[in-house]
């Protein structure tokens, strides 16, 4: 376990860790998650998430995808658009307003930031 | 017997005639900073704390995230309401939400899982990205109206007008002839001082106050005051005083 690491377990719970490990594991899917957890009945399509969060269409299409596959985002057609929700699970609901007033901290804001830059890093 | 809902802001009802008719619609139209969306969202949050009916706010432009804090500002915390499930904040595009207007769609759906009443759409200035024929937005209106008509549920549309003070150009064509209510609410220069007036342009189906009123935005929302007494020229933007008044501040100054 790195510092990182073991700095952010100080900050916030083990289950929240865990869900920022399996689902918020790359900065597209941390701004698709925080556009979706400060606004939490929006419905938007993947070019105008690209929009709002100055991210690729084709990084974010990846993203959504996973986020929708681990039951975080819903995605409901309409006519032949493709559209994302936040999903209305409960716990899902429950991480995601947790997660988004964790980030609202400054502090662990920083520790979330280089947490993701050094799986980052790990990962290359 | 056609049921009115009221918006709950003092005074406003009774200038509108006693509400809005239920299913109805309303234009608030309106230059930047005059208080749209605030009594947009004034007329939300009264539907759920006062009359127990839930509410949708449809936002094109501003983010959710920006409503909540500035409805907090006024007192009314719109991301609890939210959280307690009388409430929905949708940031959309006006292209996605036409199309989710279809049967089985958001709307359907808000009506069977919070028991949706009242509508905000902010705003629908934005339909002109859609088209620029006017033949086309107003059946793009149309469109939008209808299908919140057939489930009962009362909207108020804001609309943006592109002067500040004097002659009126609504950038809204043909919104104004397909909703029932039209409100304009403007700025005036009285004297050497901004003030805020709000006229009924037109109710269908019910008799409305056609004086032209002040209202202020206090730290509680709107509050419609008097109607300007003894200043004419509001509309056009060169205000003055009545004749009267001025012949008889001339008397008095010759007199002198």
């Amino acid at each position: 376990m790195d510092i990182g690491e073991t700095l952010l377990r100080k900050q916030i719970d083990e289950n929240l860790l865990k869900f920022i490990k399996e689902h918020i594991c790359s900065f597209t899917k941390l701004d698709i998650i925080r556009f979706f957890g400060l606004n939490p009945s929006s419905r938007v399509d993947a070019e105008t998430l690209s929009e709002i969060t100055n991210n690729k269409t084709s990084d974010i299409e990846i993203a959504l995808k996973q986020l929708v596959k681990s039951h975080i985002l819903e995605e409901v057609k309409v006519e032949n658009k493709t559209l994302f929700e936040l999903s209305r699970n409960k716990d899902t609901l429950d991480y995601v307003k947790r997660f988004i007033s964790c980030y609202g901290n400054p502090s662990t804001r920083l520790l979330i930031i280089g947490y993701m830059l050094n799986k980052c890093v790990e990962k290359k | 017997m056609y049921s009115k809902i009221k918006l709950g802001v003092d005074n406003f009802d009774d200038i509108l005639g006693g509400g809005l008719y239920e299913g109805g619609s309303m234009a608030l139209l309106g230059s930047p900073g005059t208080g749209k969306t605030t009594l947009g969202m004034q007329f939300i949050y009264n539907g759920i704390v006062k009359y127990n009916e839930a509410g949708l706010i449809i936002t094109f432009e501003e983010f959710p995230q920006k409503l909540y804090r500035d409805a907090l500002s006024f007192g009314w915390d719109l991301r609890r309401l939210e959280e307690e499930n009388k409430l929905r904040v949708v940031f959309t595009t006006p292209e996605i939400f036409i199309k989710d207007l279809k049967r089985g769609g958001l709307i359907t759906k808000l009506v069977s899982e919070i028991k949706l009443r009242r509508v905000l759409i902010d705003t629908v200035s934005n339909f002109n990205q859609l088209s620029g024929d006017t033949v086309e937005l107003r059946k793009l209106y149309n469109k939008v109206l209808h299908s919140l008509e057939k489930d009962n549920i009362t909207t108020i549309l804001t609309g943006e007008v592109e002067e500040v003070i004097g002659n009126t150009r609504m950038l809204n064509a043909g919104l104004s002839y397909v909703v029932d209510v039209v409100v304009l609410l403007r700025y005036v220069e009285v004297e050497g001082e901004m003030r805020r007036a709000v006229l009924v342009l037109k109710t269908r189906g019910s008799k409305h106050d056609e004086t032209i009123r002040e209202y202020q935005i206090t730290s509680k929302g709107f509050l419609i005051k008097d109607k300007f007494e003894k200043i004419e020229g509001i509309l056009s933007g060169n205000t003055r005083k009545i004749i009267s008044e001025r012949m008889d501040k001339f008397y008095v100054h010759k007199g002198k």
